[in-house]
């Protein structure tokens, strides 16, 4: 009986365990996806949960005004406001209802994050190959300021166009594309990013980082904006914008800040400092890793030492961070057997150091949350079984020297970190610190669309929270030159409330809508609005009849 | 392995205890939380020893409780008078769904430089207690419906009747009346007696 025939497929032999496995069509769809879901999971989700800050609060009223080369905040030109995150809050406002509501900052700002890491990943999974995208992406995405990115002073959209040209310099393809990323984090963040690239360019030193390409469309776009900014306003605010930055102080504490942000993955940037991480990377990964690694380095300083460069330098120097950790992680994952025992003993002390410490803080404040704050419980459960997994793969790590489970530790917890951010974090956040109640309380008696005007400035968050368009006047004289008929509605103080008494016979009479305490208890707000009949204004509708 | 059995007999350990005194109510001050600083805070029924402590610690000047008078009632108020602060039951069910005038005494409380700050409680401080500082929050802080129940959720009352309920006693609330109600009526159809013939 003849035997029956098989077929075997035979192993794909890697002779060289230095270059990058070429890549199967499947695995680079199946990576994409994983990247995109990973994104979906750590940033996406939950992206405008927390509510806005005071800095992030005049970006939000800017997006209720027109378009210009600035922001507009209390009705002013705020030369702190670029006009990219502007446009985008804009675009997103045109699809809501009532808006812009604080989901027109904080998605473009964290699409913006899913972006880069889309980026960073890519390369890397070009070059060093899927596993190496993957952990990229898990590196970036799943950074505490990733899944913050609010409170953290990150600009992402500027970084997106940081990120990007950066990207392309380091393989050398300097052209229009670096061009456009360069434009677009000048427009979202003014000179500060503009210069970090091109210092960088000058510490990377490599051939093809430099064309007229990447130039043009950079000085274009200047040259667009300054003419724009000259055109629509005051030469004041042009200087203003451009010189804001040097006014600012240094950040000494900015590679403290970075590597919190960039936690759990950024102390796992230290392995690269053992010859056997580093020696075995193909020449091209090892090139862009440790390009990554002088971006993050010159990033820190400058950011660092020059005023105002802070913000500017934060994102690249997180990218590198991701970048550098997932790149050792990787070595770790598929040489573990060929590393000394101390690098992947590291690693997983390293892992079970964090995991502990983390479980301590979990089972001390989230044990004791979970039990006094019932809407907490669920959530701190869910953390605690979480960060227990992390601590005990870590555990498993360390007893059976096998660097693995340390790497699933680190994954678990970051989700544990993502679970206490969505779940706790921002909501006690929002409920403790957040401007919505005392804002919404104010707006809900003023008519869409109509502004509230107010005679000294107030806190923005606050403003943005009204839901309505804030102006703010020099002398209440002014207030009866406001456009639009009708009564007007004016937001006051205690002591100017007391005052209104006692104003010129030729400012206009207020008669009291509403009264409101502050959140300390400390004084009154009054709204109140001109004596003249109340108009609800709305947009022209076809039907309206035309006089 | 056995690492593992002894973190799992450490946590069980650990949450039976926590559990057991938070039960006894001792481990925690239950539900208590500042509604506004030197002005008005809320909690669950504290022990004796505790409720001195909160006088202490944030200076007290009445303690409002909402629970029926009992023995429990009447040994907080001799607790108070201990402890030379105004004591004031305001009873009502357990649900909530007091009185309007009963409220309005926290409200009244609230408002004397002379009896703030003020310590609001019933049993769990979720119902009543919730109903009270609703109300408080509508009228002094001018907070829309949906952040008071926003609120009330996050202080574990599930139900959704209460902030309704406390909104319809709300002196100042917007719609109505309204500070200048536009009333406009076009007659447009035939006037009686002129019709077409």
């Amino acid at each position: 009986m003849p035997a029956d025939s098989t077929t075997a497929l035979r192993p794909i032999l890697r002779l060289r365990a230095d270059v990058p496995a070429p890549l199967q069509p499947a695995a680079w769809k199946s990576t994409r996806l994983a990247v995109v879901a990973l994104g979906a999971v750590f940033v996406l989700w939950g992206a405008s949960a927390v509510e806005l800050g005071p800095d992030e609060a005049k970006l939000g009223l800017a997006s209720g005004e027109s378009l210009g080369p600035f922001g507009k905040a209390f009705g002013y030109w705020d030369p702190s406001i670029w006009p990219a995150s502007v446009a985008l809050g804009h675009a997103w406002a045109w699809f809501e209802e009532r808006g812009p509501s604080q989901d027109a900052i904080r998605w473009p700002s964290a699409i913006a994050g899913l972006v880069v890491g889309f980026v960073l990943a890519r390369r890397a999974r070009l070059i060093q190959g899927p596993r190496a995208g993957l952990l990229v992406a898990l590196a970036w995405y799943g950074s505490l300021g990733l899944m913050d990115h609010s409170s953290a002073n990150l600009d992402l959209i500027a970084g997106l166009g940081t990120v990007g040209a950066l990207d392309l310099l380091l393989c050398g393809r300097a052209g229009w594309v670096v061009g456009c990323w360069a434009s677009l984090a000048f427009l979202a963040a003014g000179w500060p990013p503009l210069a970090l690239i091109a210092m960088v360019t000058v510490v990377l030193g490599r051939p093809g980082m430099w064309s007229w390409k990447a130039v043009v469309p950079v000085a274009a776009t200047m040259v667009a904006w300054s003419t724009w900014a000259l055109g629509v306003a005051p030469a004041e605010a042009w200087a203003s914008a451009l010189a804001l930055p040097i006014t600012q102080a240094s950040a000494w504490n900015l590679a403290l800040v970075a590597a919190a942000l960039g936690l759990p993955w950024s102390p796992f940037v230290l392995l690269a400092t053992s010859r056997s991480i580093r020696e075995p990377w193909s020449s091209l990964g090892h090139g862009l890793t440790l390009g990554w690694i002088k971006i993050l380095g010159a990033s820190l300083i400058v950011g660092s030492l020059v005023p105002g460069f802070s913000r500017a330098s934060l994102v690249p120097a997180l990218a590198g961070l991701a970048f550098v950790s997932a790149t050792c992680w990787d070595r770790l994952w598929t040489d573990s057997a060929l590393l000394p025992e101390g690098v992947t003993r590291r690693a997983s002390r390293l892992a079970l150091l964090m995991s502990g410490l983390w479980l301590a803080v979990v089972l001390g404040w989230g044990g004791y949350v979970g039990f006094v704050v019932a809407y907490y419980r669920a959530t701190m459960i869910g953390v605690g079984v979480v960060s227990l997994t992390a601590f005990l793969l870590a555990v498993r790590s360390v007893r059976l020297g096998e660097v693995r489970w340390a790497l699933g530790a680190v994954v678990a917890l970051s989700v544990a970190l993502k679970l206490a951010h969505w779940g706790y974090y921002a909501p006690e956040l929002n409920y403790r610190t957040g401007a919505g109640p005392w804002g919404r309380a104010i707006g809900q008696w003023v008519p869409e669309k109509q502004p509230i005007y107010v005679l000294h400035t107030w806190p923005a968050d606050l403003a943005f929270a009204t839901g309505r368009p804030f102006r703010q006047l020099e002398t209440p004289m002014h207030i009866d030159y406001q456009p639009g008929t009708g009564s007007k509605f004016v937001l006051l103080q205690d002591s100017e409330f007391a005052e209104y008494q006692n104003w010129s016979k030729g400012w206009p009479k207020l008669i009291k809508v509403a009264e409101f305490e502050d959140e300390m208890g400390l004084g009154k707000r009054y709204l109140t609005r001109t004596d003249a009949p109340l108009i609800v204004e709305r947009p022209f509708r076809k039907n309206d009849p035309v006089e | 392995m056995r690492i593992g059995i002894v973190l799992a007999l450490l946590a069980t350990a650990s949450v039976g205890y926590l559990a057991v005194e938070t039960r006894r109510n001792r481990l925690v001050w239950d539900h208590f939380d500042v509604v506004k600083p030197d002005i008005l805070y809320r909690s669950g029924q504290l022990n004796p020893r505790q409720l001195e402590q909160a006088v202490r610690r944030y200076g007290l000047r009445t303690i409002v409780n909402f629970q029926r008078p009992g023995p429990g009632v009447e040994q907080e108020r001799a607790l108070a008078r201990t402890l030379g602060v105004d004591f004031l039951n305001l009873p009502m069910t357990g649900d909530g769904f007091g009185q309007e005038m009963q409220f309005r005494e926290v409200l009244k409380a609230c408002d004397d430089p002379d009896r703030r700050p003020v310590l609001i409680h019933c049993a769990r401080g979720t119902c009543r207690t919730g109903a009270s500082v609703a109300l408080y929050r509508f009228e002094r802080d001018g907070w829309t419906i949906d952040d008071v129940s926003a609120e009330m959720r996050r202080q574990s009352y599930k139900d959704g009747w209460l902030p309704g309920y406390v909104f319809q006693m709300v002196k100042t609330r917007q719609g109505f009346p309204l500070p200048d109600p536009p009333v406009t009526f076009d007659r447009n159809g035939p006037v009686a007696g002129t019709a077409s013939r």
